[in-house]
């Protein structure tokens, strides 16, 4: 089987992984819809293997228990869900096609998703070499050693502890598990397969951003119709905004050059994500009075929390400040005077994570 | 106090700047406000317009910046709070408030393609952009370039278990694909020639002076040190292999006992041969 070939079924089992994996939690966090899910299911996968990780880095161990460990997790919970939980499975299917003019916009956006994601998963320029060796050449590095970080990408000299300062970054253990387990080089597995899988996470969090914006789920036909065509065009403007304003160290930079680098889907992955859970919020308000069913998009702010560092450092900072700033005015409003303590409870439970990662950062 | 004040004010108009590299699309975005607040919904208003406010009260307050840079201290990294701002999707979704708040088919049609026209004019694109990186389309299904698979065969072709190679930045790009070899130039060195002229680095006492001759004749082209000289630092360290991408390079180094080992477009592999 060529490369490539190899690198696209990739790209595609890093999607539907996501998928299955955003079917574990329970419905309510989740809404049963694809996007959704791959979002959350992708939110999931990091926060796990963060979680799984971090202490392995810490305790030197060998990179073969890791990929043993994480295998054997992720093998677990793919037959959980096929066994228990195939109904929101199913039910996402069917919720994705419900109608011919929302089938036209889905098509519409997945022709998109994969225009922009194949024409960046080619695109070699990645601009800092120094960057590119560290993302890369680290899993290479750590496959070679069976170490979990402890070889220089740079000389190939063995290192006593792994590099200080990015102690609390495991997304590169990810392509060394993936190499080590599947014998996909990260060259092919970074570049392209992981680079379309986030292009494609990130078009569904602008057509989730397009969807809550426009779409009203009990509207009539008409408006329901002109709601789809909404979502349609802003999918389109966001893309070729993003994709027109270019600056060395500006979001579009990273978007298009530096795809698969953690600080990249930190600026533009995260941000939009956590900007699209907060705007489910925001049209919720008015509507749902704290019920159950508007618990998705604190569960994604929450493994935002969880699995934001895993990427890069500035998710340190940037992640709890996206989320605080932006939640604050619904907070105060929906919280503070109309007395939801448990909005506030949420609120603070999903700053939780990054406070316990910034004293991480901190102490170790 | 009022000049600390100036200070931080000054350095986030200088952050903006470099966030935004005077990139014109960025217009767009006060306008994308402005339309928010006439034609949005109440909730749409208050996740954009209170976001913003809260935005410039608080992390790009210029009475609090110093305090937050001093918190995470990150001072060369406070360009990533821009990232926060939304741009693409604030004026992306002003943009849709503007075409569909027309009733007619064709004035929303001709509203959108105004649009368009006002992204392409304003904004610098990736890739095709004036002064911007070019796109590279990957050469070869290994996602690197061919002659890296090329050193790759000609490093190995001896068999030699984690050969030490003195390279320049081809050490940044060839350790991605192969991690079998060693690099004898470390990330600190080369970054510390990069930003260095020849005569400052010759009065660099933070390196031995047997590894600055060697780095001057190879990084710098200081041919006046002795091919002998150099030599013996090779062996010295051990290295096995010298990758030369100049002609002056591979005349000195023809001089001495290496032997040419293969060569790719741009590179020769000189094997260095042990002292008899």
């Amino acid at each position: 089987m060529s490369n490539l070939l190899i690198g696209s079924v990739l790209a595609a089992a890093y999607i539907v992984i996501f998928w299955l994996l955003g079917a574990i939690l329970p419905d309510r966090f989740h809404s049963q819809s694809i996007p959704v899910m791959c979002i959350t299911g992708f939110l999931l996968y990091f926060s796990l293997f963060q979680v799984i990780a971090l202490p392995m880095k810490i305790f030197k161990q060998p990179l073969s228990y890791l990929t043993m460990a994480w295998f054997g997790l992720l093998i677990l919970l793919v037959f959980y869900v096929i066994l228990k939980r195939r109904r929101p499975l199913i039910d996402s299917l069917k919720n994705l096609f419900p109608s011919i003019p929302k089938l036209l916009l889905v098509f519409w956006v997945m022709i998109l998703a994969l225009a922009v994601a194949l024409l960046l998963g080619f695109n070699t320029n990645t601009i800092s070499d120094y960057d590119a060796c560290y993302y890369i050449g680290l899993p290479v590095s750590s496959v070679y050693s069976n170490t979990l970080e402890l070889l220089s990408p740079y000389t190939g000299l063995l290192l006593e502890e792994p590099q200080h300062f990015y102690l609390l970054n495991t997304d590169t253990l990810n392509s060394a598990v993936i190499y080590q387990a599947l014998n996909i080089h990260p060259l092919l597995e970074r570049k392209y397969s992981f680079t379309i899988a986030m292009v494609l996470i990130f078009e569904m969090g602008l057509y989730l951003c397009g969807k809550h914006f426009f779409q009203k789920e009990n509207s009539e036909k008409d408006l329901r119709m002109s709601g789809f065509q909404k979502t349609a065009v802003f999918c389109l403007l966001s893309n070729l905004v993003l994709l027109y304003a270019y600056s060395i160290a500006g979001v579009s930079h990273y978007f298009a050059y530096r795809t698969y680098e953690g600080k990249a889907i930190t600026s533009y992955l995260y941000m939009t994500l956590i900007f699209c859970f907060c705007l489910a919020l925001y049209q919720k308000e008015d509507t749902a009075k704290t019920s159950q069913d508007d618990l998705w998009p604190w569960a994604g702010l929450f493994l935002c929390g969880v699995s934001g560092v895993a990427f890069c450092n500035t998710a340190l900072f940037v992640v709890p400040a996206m989320m605080g700033i932006t939640l604050l005015p619904y907070i105060i409003s929906k919280g503070l005077l109309h007395k939801h303590w448990k909005v506030l409870l949420r609120f603070i439970l999903v700053l939780f994570p990054c406070l316990i990662w910034i004293a991480l950062y901190k102490l170790l | 106090m009022t000049q600390t004040i100036k200070e931080m004010y000054s350095f986030l108009a200088e952050s903006f700047q470099i966030y935004s590299d005077n990139n014109r699309i960025w217009i767009l975005f006060p306008i994308a406000l402005i339309l928010i607040l006439f034609l949005g919904k109440k909730s749409d208003r208050k996740l954009f317009l209170a976001t913003i406010a809260i935005e410039f009260l608080t992390i790009f307050n210029p009475f609090f910046m110093k305090f937050f840079l001093e918190i995470f201290s990150f001072e060369n990294r406070y360009l990533r709070f821009f990232w926060m701002t939304l741009f693409f999707i604030t004026i992306a979704y002003a943009m849709v408030l503007l075409i569909f708040h027309f009733k007619r088919v064709l004035v929303r049609i001709l509203a959108g393609l105004l649009c368009v026209v006002f992204i392409l004019f304003l904004g610098v694109p990736v890739f095709w952009g004036k002064e911007v990186p070019p796109y590279t389309k990957a050469e070869n299904e290994y996602f690197t370039s061919s002659e890296i698979l090329e050193l790759s065969g000609i490093f190995h072709s001896e068999e030699l278990e984690s050969p030490t190679v003195l390279y320049g930045g081809l050490m940044l790009v060839y350790r991605q694909y192969d991690p079998s070899v060693i690099s004898f130039l470390t990330r600190n060195v080369y970054q510390t020639m990069q930003g260095l002229s020849f005569e400052e680095f010759r009065d660099l006492d933070r390196y031995s002076k047997r590894l600055r001759e060697l780095y001057l004749v190879y990084y710098y082209g200081d041919y006046s040190i002795r091919p002998d000289r150099f030599y013996r630092h090779l062996t010295y360290y051990d290295i096995d292999y010298v990758v030369s991408s100049s002609e002056h390079l591979d005349e000195y180094l023809s001089s001495l006992p290496v032997s040419l080992l293969g060569q790719t477009e741009h590179y020769r592999v000189w094997k260095v041969l042990p002292k008899e």
